[in-house]
């Protein structure tokens, strides 16, 4: 008792339990009651909702799914790449030019490819290929100046090109047959400017653009990996997937990344490099697995070989009920085979499936088609 | 700021997962060098994260028989 007020001592009294062992941990619990409850004398602190935080993480996860679209997709990345005569690598160069580069083939193609600037262990593969002029071979599918053409076939000093289209249930596709006489008819372009890799456009305005007699949509180079020489310029030089070249005698080669070698191809003097893939056939023969996901029924764009100077395009239509399905890889395989083919290779499909024939887009591409970045064209020389 | 490296690794794993879909129609997905960093990126974080939780866990466990050891000898003597 307080003697002055008669009050009782109100001193506390000190608690002996457990926890004055732990004086510092007992108070730091005390904190976290009170922030949690509200109680204490700890003033409560405002706590996010877990969805909330879950919600800003799946933002901040969208954003940079739309940065990884920009950067890969939306922003272009325009290259005007490197003439393969350019390069260091490049050994015995004889022309840049396709024709220049076939009649030094045919003059003198061992040279190419015993020269000593070549690796010793791994020589590239002779030519094997008739390397008869091609306006001799094929005489009887050229004119001797005249332009003959019609909807679906054109002939000309250069180019001879027949159209079939083909319905059956289900399956619409268009079979180009071709013939050239120079190697310089069988061109690509990129979209908008067509030695500059990056833009998107049409394949019909590209076509035009650029004076097609026929054309297809590429491999889609700008978005996708892989090797893309063009017109004898080099724009990129990484494996990736499977490759189709064509080289400076007319042949057609494809290759799986991993045979792919890169200084071989830019050494061969390559005319064109697509990418994309899969390809087709296996030493001519059909295949059944394929270096793809990809293979139900779909809009297919293909490019087949029969010999140096004679190619072929195809264009299946798909995802169209009651009017196309599309085709399976292993359709495509087998169809390139029948045709007596000995290289194919798928290029895009889908909605960029597309030919353009004297400038009119002659298939119907899925959901009206989309602006492609590059096209395979035959042009006159 | 302390869950900040298991937020790391939630945004990580969505883009991650949504790059598989994508690259299920697009192979060249998983070429890309912006995958690359991204899954380097992943990889650390969720090192990182493991390494502390397992080191949490350890100093936790110390902790709890630390303070049974005191309490059995404060109290096992009483008794």
């Amino acid at each position: 008792m307080d003697q002055q007020t008669g009050q009782p001592n109100r001193k506390p009294a000190k608690r002996q339990d457990a926890t004055n062992h732990e004086p510092r941990k007992a108070s730091s619990d005390a904190r976290k009651v009170g922030s949690v409850h509200g109680g204490g004398q700890a003033k409560p602190k405002k706590r996010r909702k877990p969805t909330s935080a879950i919600a800003v993480d799946l933002g901040i996860a969208a954003l940079i799914l739309v940065a990884f679209y920009l950067v890969n997709y939306g922003l272009p990345s325009r290259t005007v790449g490197k003439q393969l005569t350019d390069l260091p690598e490049r050994a015995g160069t004889k022309a840049s030019n396709p024709a220049d580069a076939q009649s030094a083939a045919q003059t003198g193609a061992d040279a190419k490819y015993s020269s000593a600037e070549t690796p010793a262990e791994t020589p590239l593969p002779k030519p094997t290929v008739d390397l008869t002029p091609w306006r001799e071979k094929f005489a009887d599918k050229f004119t001797t100046g005249a332009v003959e053409k019609t909807d679906w076939t054109y002939k000309s000093a250069n180019v001879n090109i027949r159209i079939d289209k083909v319905e059956a249930d289900d399956l619409v596709y268009f079979f180009a047959d071709i013939y050239i006489a120079d190697l310089a008819c069988f061109r690509s372009a990129f979209a908008k400017r067509a030695e500059v890799m990056g833009e998107r456009e049409p394949a019909s305005d590209v076509a035009n653009e650029n004076g097609a007699i026929l054309a297809i949509n590429g491999d889609h180079c700008v978005d996708n990996n892989g090797p893309v020489i063009r017109n004898g310029r080099l724009f990129r030089d990484e494996t990736f997937a499977d490759a189709l070249v064509l080289l400076p005698d007319g042949s057609m080669e494809t290759y799986s990344a991993d045979q792919l070698d890169m200084s071989h191809v830019i050494a061969s003097q390559a005319w064109q490099v697509w990418t994309f893939g899969p390809m087709l056939l296996d030493n001519g023969q059909p295949k059944s697995e394929f270096n793809s996901t990809l293979n139900k029924a779909n809009p297919r764009t293909a490019v087949g070989y029969f010999e140096p100077g004679h190619y072929c395009f195809l264009v299946v239509d798909g995802r169209q009920a009651n009017y196309s399905e599309g085709m399976t890889l292993t359709q495509l395989s087998q169809f390139f085979y029948e045709k007596g083919c000995t290289v194919a290779f798928n290029l895009d499909g889908g909605r960029s499936s597309e030919m353009v024939f004297l400038g009119k887009t002659i298939n119907r591409p899925y959901d009206g088609g989309r602006a492609t970045t590059d096209i395979l064209m035959i042009v006159e020389e | 700021m302390r869950n900040l490296l298991a937020h790391i690794c939630v945004i990580l794993s969505l883009v991650t997962l949504t790059l598989l879909v994508m690259n299920q129609f697009n192979p060249s997905v998983f070429g890309k060098a912006f995958f690359r960093v991204e899954l380097l990126l992943y990889v650390i974080a969720v090192l990182l994260l493991s390494v502390r939780v397992i080191l949490r866990g350890k100093r936790k466990n110390q902790n709890q028989q630390e303070q049974a050891s005191i309490s059995q000898q404060r109290y096992g003597d009483r008794r």
